[in-house]
């Protein structure tokens, strides 16, 4: 069964790229599940030496670039979800692309990132080594239900699965109220001291994020020391951090799409604005994201005004007006001219004041993917 | 002209779907006129222990995940009982937005048949019907019963109609007792319960309602008429409301 899967799996992914209908990041995993829906539970989609998840509501895609990059370096085969592509479908699809058909194991580790709701199910099906917490904070409500509900759902999923280790951030006291079975050894992130971060990795990432990748691979044998050398040309993934160009002018694109993310963001932004002309924010309302747009809100003006002043503020997206109105309830002023629903517009009205060279960029999850496609032409999903 | 002093209730623990934006807004329309205005912060604990309660002429509260109810739902049933009887029947201004409207009511009964009581002081219950019925969640607008819209107030702090915007997401359906008057009618979407096209509540010159948004940073229409009914004016100095307006205007199109 899980060999006829596989074959129909690889055939499928060939013809999806075929035809140009993407990077096969979902369709593939979707279909396998249709057919085999125990898959995860096969030997076959196995890594010889241990699957790793990173979940949490921020920093995900860049939490799993970073160990994925350290364990290449090390010389180790990884497979990993490089798409974002985080639910069950995209986790089966990552895990077939890397299995070949004579290969007992897909690679030496699978490091994939997990949606917050999917983590307890794939813990019940797929054998992991060890799991990364980084944080939970609202996000997505309307689609999700409630912070607690999660984490009692991780509790549960953690106690009856077999797990070595779990990596999270004692500094946040919902993590402290979960209880673990005495087999999975809870390594706490902050136990890692922040002289051991280079600069340079702290300027482009958030520094706990960087702290959980060290927690994480000192427990798979790797000093932080060697780790940290590993990581010193480190890349962003698309849309933390980022620096797309287009018509002379840079975008410097950060992810906002949560109090947490956007709050996160606009602190950072705050310490580097003065290298900085101007800033775009981005807010769609498409299913991805989340409906419900009143987070924004929740994003206190305290963070907002000191971020925003002194600067040339854009808005954009298909929420973009609400955005506008958030901001300037916060104190910050926006000509209506800098309003524009299309991206499309706002692009070109930033690029044609020929005076704008650097703009930094929040976009929300869609938002973001709309935002590249414009500038980059090519799709990530 | 007097100073709006909001009364905010359960800060800490009522803060979900980001309608502490209605006190930011509220505050901020007042300071852009040069309105003094005031937050007091009501929490847990003896009324005793606050001594200013009496100056309040704007109570908030809004709403939390089921934790964070339940963490104030003895302090609320209890303890506030008497002042907020004595605030709705004295006629002041407030408003409530979701699992407060909903607390505020005769009952809620969660879908395992559980009842839970509430305070009693808006005439009308809340059901959760668990699978059988789905959650109300989306955008939401709703035309606002006459008795507010032909006010002379409304009518003159009114710049945007008598529609308002929102964003609902509830899994309780809310029905209101015989000759209850609902805060609006609803053009589009869910409202109270999806049956009877009320949405929220109107007792005294309080307002229950399920509109998120927040509902007066959508509608900044309804905050100054809050403000105005609060300080007992018949109209406010204007303000530069382009942004709101477009905003409004984007909005009324959301599916």
């Amino acid at each position: 069964m899980f060999f006829i899967t596989l074959l129909i799996t690889r055939l499928l992914e060939f013809f999806i790229r075929l035809l140009g209908m993407g990077a096969g990041g979902t369709w593939p995993g979707h279909v396998a599940l249709k057919i085999y829906p125990g898959i995860l539970s096969n030997q076959g989609v196995r890594p010889s030496l241990g699957t790793i998840l990173v979940s949490g509501t921020n920093g995900k895609t860049t939490t799993t670039k970073m160990l994925c990059r350290v364990l290449r370096q090390k010389g180790y085969s990884v497979v990993t979800n490089a798409s974002g592509a985080n639910l069950t479908n995209g986790l089966v699809s990552a895990l077939l692309s890397a299995k070949h058909l004579l290969n007992k194991h897909p690679a030496d580790y699978a490091v994939l990132e997990v949606d917050e709701f999917t983590l307890p199910s794939v813990l019940k099906q797929l054998p992991v080594k060890g799991v990364v917490l980084l944080n939970l904070s609202r996000d997505q409500l309307d689609r999700y239900g409630e912070t607690d509900l999660i984490l009692e759902r991780w509790e549960s999923a953690i106690s009856e699965s077999k797990l070595n280790f779990v990596v999270l951030d004692r500094s946040f006291d919902y993590f402290n109220k979960m209880l673990f079975p005495s087999w999975t050894e809870v390594s706490d992130t902050e136990n890692i001291p922040e002289e051991a971060l280079p600069a340079e990795l702290k300027e482009k990432f958030h520094t706990k994020n960087i702290k959980a990748v060290l927690t994480t691979l000192s427990l798979l044998g790797i000093t932080t020391n060697e780790s940290v050398s590993l990581l010193s040309d480190f890349e962003p993934a698309y849309g933390r951090g980022e620096v797309v160009s287009g018509g002379g002018v840079n975008f410097h694109i950060f992810l906002a799409k949560n109090p947490a993310s956007l709050t996160a963001n606009l602190k950072d932004f705050e310490k580097r604005k003065n290298s900085f002309d101007a800033a775009l924010f981005i807010l769609n309302d498409n299913i991805p994201d989340g409906r419900d747009v009143s987070w924004i809100y929740d994003v206190e003006p305290s963070v907002i005004f000191p971020a925003c002043s002194g600067k040339e503020i854009y808005v954009s997206g298909v929420r973009g007006f609400d955005m506008a109105v958030r901001l300037d309830y916060a104190g910050v002023v926006i000509p209506k001219e800098n309003v524009l629903i299309s991206v499309a517009e706002i692009i070109n009205r930033i690029k044609n004041k020929n005076t704008i060279k650097n703009v930094v960029v929040f976009p929300n999850y869609s938002a973001m993917l709309d935002f590249r496609k414009m500038l980059t032409g090519r799709k990530i999903l | 002209m007097s100073k709006l002093i909001i009364g905010y209730l359960y800060k800490e623990d009522l803060n979900l779907y980001g309608d502490n934006g209605n006190v930011e807004v509220l505050a901020a329309r007042c300071a852009r006129r040069d309105i003094a205005c005031e937050v007091l912060l009501i929490d847990k604990g003896k009324l005793s222990s606050y001594d200013r309660l009496s100056e309040v002429n704007l109570l908030f509260m809004g709403g939390g995940p089921d934790s964070s109810q339940k963490s104030i739902y003895g302090d609320f049933l209890e303890e506030k009982e008497p002042f907020l009887r004595d605030y709705l029947l004295s006629g002041k201004t407030g408003l409530f937005v979701c699992g407060s409207y909903q607390l505020m009511g005769d009952y809620y009964r969660a879908a395992d048949g559980a009842e839970l009581k509430g305070l009693g002081l808006f005439k009308a219950h809340t059901i959760h019907f668990g699978k059988n019925k789905p959650r109300c969640i989306g955008n939401v607008r709703a035309k606002i019963n006459s008795e507010i819209s032909s006010d002379p107030i409304f009518k003159n702090v009114d710049f945007l109609g008598d529609e308002i915007i929102g964003f609902e997401n509830h899994g309780g359906r809310t029905y209101l007792d015989e000759g209850v008057t609902p805060f609006a009618r609803v053009t589009y979407g869910h409202g109270n319960n999806l049956e009877d096209g009320t949405e929220g509540i109107v007792v005294g010159n309080c307002i229950g309602t399920y509109f998120h948004g927040p509902i007066l940073a959508k509608n900044p229409h309804l905050a100054d008429y809050l403000i105005a009914k609060a300080l007992n004016v018949s109209e406010l100095p204007k303000l530069n409301d382009m942004l709101t307006t477009a905003s409004y205007a984007a909005s009324k199109k959301l599916r």
